[in-house]
């Protein structure tokens, strides 16, 4: 029984995903190559910490749905004719629901999935279709969590005495501190975030920025910011990133 | 023809509707099913309000927002509605209450009641998990699977992997906005834009150098804000000087000078008037236009496009907070600086023509009063008097505003970005008006300048004629010259390179930084191999920070000691950041940048315009950017 991935944002789901059964291989459609490979370092880390083997890993490349192409383009890239035949499937076959709506029907469709397998947090993962076999929901820890990122939490205190959480990567290439954080813990699969009350509308900016890097390190759906006032959180869904990267003097 | 009937999950409430309306109007269907999914032990959702007043038409969506359009006559864009086939009627909608795990099922059944209908299926983006049953191949037989396109339009998903492209409706850019919850004001639409279109390509083909002039500099002398180096070497290019001018007559256009604060150009059979100045500030208006036409001629892409777009106040409270706001803050502007007509100008007009009178002492001052007067008198205005005011009524404005293949594109056109602290400032995260939708990764800036930043998001108003491919570019940010600014340019280099004296001013006699002249003309510069990057290293005084500098300043002192003390070609980041730590102080740090630890993202984002820095972790170099390096020679 193979699975088959399409590499998007929320890697934490698919490494979940990866890690709930004990594939034959797993076979990932991608459209960056920098990308795959942070991610197979990803899946390197995620079994080293679960003590897992490392699956059988293959890609396969698709057109890029992004600002170099739109979908019109990406459409007439990923068609019958455009594409070449080398993937072939068989009914044991599972293809994950990561990607777009639009990546599933057209990867469904080319390559005559008839099983994707489907995860909620009440049930897991589940298969629907040709099976409706039932997965282990793949239990992470803050550790665990932490370690496949390759990020830390420290409390630290600053020269004036006043308490901040840092949460950083390892390598220190990124970082976001603020004493605004009451406390982070990890449960339901998701990292959340609890906010103190932030006074200022400079500092309710800075952690638009901060929740912007964190989603953009570790996934849409694996951040929880609790507290947070309606406005912030607003900004957060609609907002935009801004490119952090932390290196200390 | 069939009845055509389209079923689409229907989101919550007011939220996220836009590609509900967006898969309506592709397919123009007689008869609309709305699946309203729920979670189990959720009650089902109802649809949104104004995505049936859509359906209905321009005026029934206009009218969701009567509540401010009866307190004040607000100059507004209608949206256009629904759009149906033409001789078919307004579709009819269904409701249907679907628990998320069934809608495979009620689908099969609704496949089954419109066997003899159009039955299509519209994916959509998001609701992947609900949605995902339905995309199996084998799962619906005779429903077409589509998805609808931005640009509009859908695509046919068919069983055996084909895609097939259909042809509809979009729904316009102006409606999306209305739809969300703000409604909206355009200054021009493709079709106005297009009316000028040739006017504004020969303004475009005649602009040239502006010149820095004495008047500038006494300008400059009047400001607080210190001058920004790259001023001198990043001109502005518009019609402000007589040599744009002279190109303008000979491309068959005519000017006249009608104020020493306004110009109308004439060409053909159409003319503009253009405010060149404002409170003793220079404008760049015109930018906006020109560049919207380019990409109205160039971006295949578009499908839609409004220049001077304003978001305004929704409500009629949100309006009042609005003005309150505005006033307050011109009022602070006037406390600060009463005398300064550029800072207090726009709160002494709004006294004078409210009739408010100003009393001696600032703190005796009724602002309530002044901000109910103002309310009142603007509520009294006819939507043709509002016109006028209203940038002090919308929430933000977008420069130029975009529709196509790649959703909504929007651009702030600048005549120049002297301060690279334009890219990064973190207002920008609350410019916008809440639940605009507009992706951040598709804005961008236009500038129109000699020699602009190479930043990803900067394309340069003369490169917009490559359409969208440009954003792929190399060169997107870089200057390209007419012939007749070519030749003026090299002109003056050739005359520069004769001289010393020349050669130490050429960027300045030229505007033009020296990375770019060296692009111009490399064969002028390897005759003469020593410039600009200066033949003979001096030593120089290292400049340290004290308390009375500004953040500016700080910058300035610590990219100046990074350029002269990094080694050649490259430093470590550790060798940069002890030339820092000589320069400022762990207090001065703190003080200025609000931490003791000047760090490599803060260097990163301060010191773009002195040091290139590159690679990761440890490997980190950081070079001298040359741009800075010759201003600084020449100017020292």
């Amino acid at each position: 029984m193979r699975l088959f991935l399409v590499l998007g944002q929320s890697e934490m789901l698919l490494l979940r995903a990866i890690f709930c059964h004990s594939w034959d291989s797993v076979i990932m459609f991608y459209a960056d190559e920098k990308n795959l490979e942070s991610f197979r370092e990803k899946i390197v880390k995620c079994a080293g910490a679960l003590n897992k083997p490392v699956p059988h890993f293959e890609s396969s490349e698709i057109p890029p749905l992004d600002q170099t192409n739109s979908i019109s383009q990406f459409a007439d890239a990923l068609n019958l004719d455009s594409i070449g035949q080398t993937i072939e499937v068989n009914k044991n076959d599972m293809l994950f629901y990561s990607g777009t709506v639009l990546h599933l029907r057209c990867l469904i469709t080319l390559h005559k999935f008839e099983t994707i397998l489907t995860h909620d947090s009440d049930r897991g993962f589940f298969a629907i279709g040709n099976s409706h076999k039932e997965f282990d929901n793949l239990k992470l820890t803050m550790k665990t969590f932490l370690e496949i990122n390759s990020a830390s939490i420290k409390s630290k205190t600053k020269e004036d005495d006043t308490n901040f959480i840092s949460l950083a990567s390892v390598d220190g290439k990124w970082e976001t501190k603020s004493n605004y954080i009451d406390k982070i813990e990890y449960f339901n699969d998701v990292l959340n975030i609890f906010w103190n009350m932030v006074p200022t509308s400079g500092q309710r900016k800075k952690i638009v920025s901060d929740c912007h890097l964190l989603k953009l390190k570790f996934g849409h759906y694996t951040v929880a910011h609790r507290n947070l006032p309606p406005e912030v959180e607003r900004l957060i869904r609609q907002g935009y990133i801004l490119r952090l990267e932390e290196e200390e003097e | 023809m069939k009845h055509r009937v389209l079923a689409i999950v229907s989101p919550p409430g007011e939220h996220d509707i836009i590609p509900q309306a967006r898969a309506i109007q592709a397919h123009q269907p007689d008869e609309i099913v709305l699946l309203k999914t729920y979670f189990p032990g959720k009650t089902p959702s109802t649809i949104s309000h104004r995505l049936e007043k859509w359906v209905h038409g321009s005026e029934d969506l206009m009218n969701t927002y009567s509540d401010l359009f009866e307190f004040i006559d607000l100059p507004r864009t209608p949206p256009l509605g629904f759009i149906q086939r033409r001789g078919a009627e307004s579709p009819h909608i269904v409701e249907i209450d679907v628990p998320v795990d069934d809608l495979f099922n009620v689908l099969q059944e609704l496949e089954l009641k419109y066997e003899n209908s159009d039955f299509r299926f519209d994916i959509l983006p998001g609701s992947k998990r609900v949605v995902t049953p339905v995309l199996l191949s084998k799962s619906l037989q005779n429903t077409k699977i589509t998805y609808s396109l931005e640009e509009g339009g859908f695509l046919r998903l068919h069983r055996d992997g084909k895609i097939q492209s259909e042809s509809g409706p979009y729904v316009s850019l102006i409606d999306r906005f209305w739809l969300t919850g703000i409604p909206v004001y355009a200054e021009n639409n493709g079709t106005s834009i297009s009316k000028f279109s040739k006017m504004y390509s020969a303004l475009l083909a005649a602009q040239s150098i502006e010149f820095r002039t004495s008047k500038d500099e006494e300008r400059e002398a009047t400001r607080k804000m210190s001058l920004e180096p790259r001023k001198l070497v990043d001109l502005p290019l518009n019609m402000r000087n007589e040599s744009a001018r002279r190109q303008f007559i000979q491309l068959g256009g005519r000017v006249e000078t009608s104020s020493p604060e306004t110009v109308t150009y004439q060409f053909e059979d159409v003319s503009w008037e253009v405010q060149t100045e404002e409170h003793d500030f220079k404008l760049g208006n015109d930018n906006e236009l020109i560049a919207a036409n380019e990409i109205l001629n160039h971006w295949e892409d578009v499908v839609e496009i409004y220049q001077g777009v304003s978001f305004l106040s929704p409500t009629k409270d949100e309006l009042k907070q609005q003005i309150q706001g505005l006033v307050e803050r011109d009022f602070a502007s006037y406390e600060k600086n009463p005398d300064k007509i550029h800072t207090a100008g726009k709160f002494l007009e709004r006294c004078e023509r409210l009739g408010v009178d100003i009393p001696g002492e600032p703190e005796d001052f009724p602002l309530e009063k002044l901000v109910e007067a103002e309310i009142n008198h603007l509520s009294s205005l006819t939507r043709s008097e509002l016109l006028q005011h209203v940038w002090t009524m919308r929430s933000a404005e977008v420069d130029v505003l975009t529709l196509g293949e790649f959703g909504v594109s929007m651009f702030d056109v600048k005549q120049a970005i002297w301060r690279v602290k334009e890219f990064t400032d973190a207002k920008s995260a609350t410019q916008m008006a809440q639940n605009i939708v507009i992706r951040e990764e598709e804005k961008r800036w236009i500038v129109n300048s000699t020699s602009p930043f190479d930043h990803p998001k900067v394309i340069h108003m003369t490169r917009l004629a490559d359409g969208r491919d440009v954003i792929k570019s190399l060169n997107r940010f870089h200057w390209r010259p007419t012939k007749y600014n070519l030749s003026l340019l090299k002109t003056i280099t050739e005359k520069g390179l004769q001289s010393k004296k020349g050669k130490k001013n050429l960027q300045h006699k030229t505007g033009v930084d020296a990375e770019t002249l060296r692009q111009f003309f490399p064969d002028l510069f390897n005759k003469n191999p020593t410039h600009p990057k200066g033949s003979k290293k001096q030593k120089r005084m290292i400049q340290v920070v004290t308390e009375n500098d500004t953040t500016e300043d700080a910058i300035h002192k610590i990219g100046k000691a990074l350029v002269e003390g990094i080694k050649t070609p490259c430093s470590t980041w550790g060798e940069a950041a002890s030339i820092i730590s000589r320069v400022i102080s762990p207090e001065e740090k703190s003080r200025l940048f609000g931490s003791k630890k000047f760090t490599l993202a803060k260097a990163k984002l301060y010191l773009r315009d002195y040091v290139f820095i590159s690679h990761e972790g440890k490997e980190v170099v950081v070079r001298p950017n040359n741009r800075f390096k010759n201003t600084n020679t020449n100017t020292d």
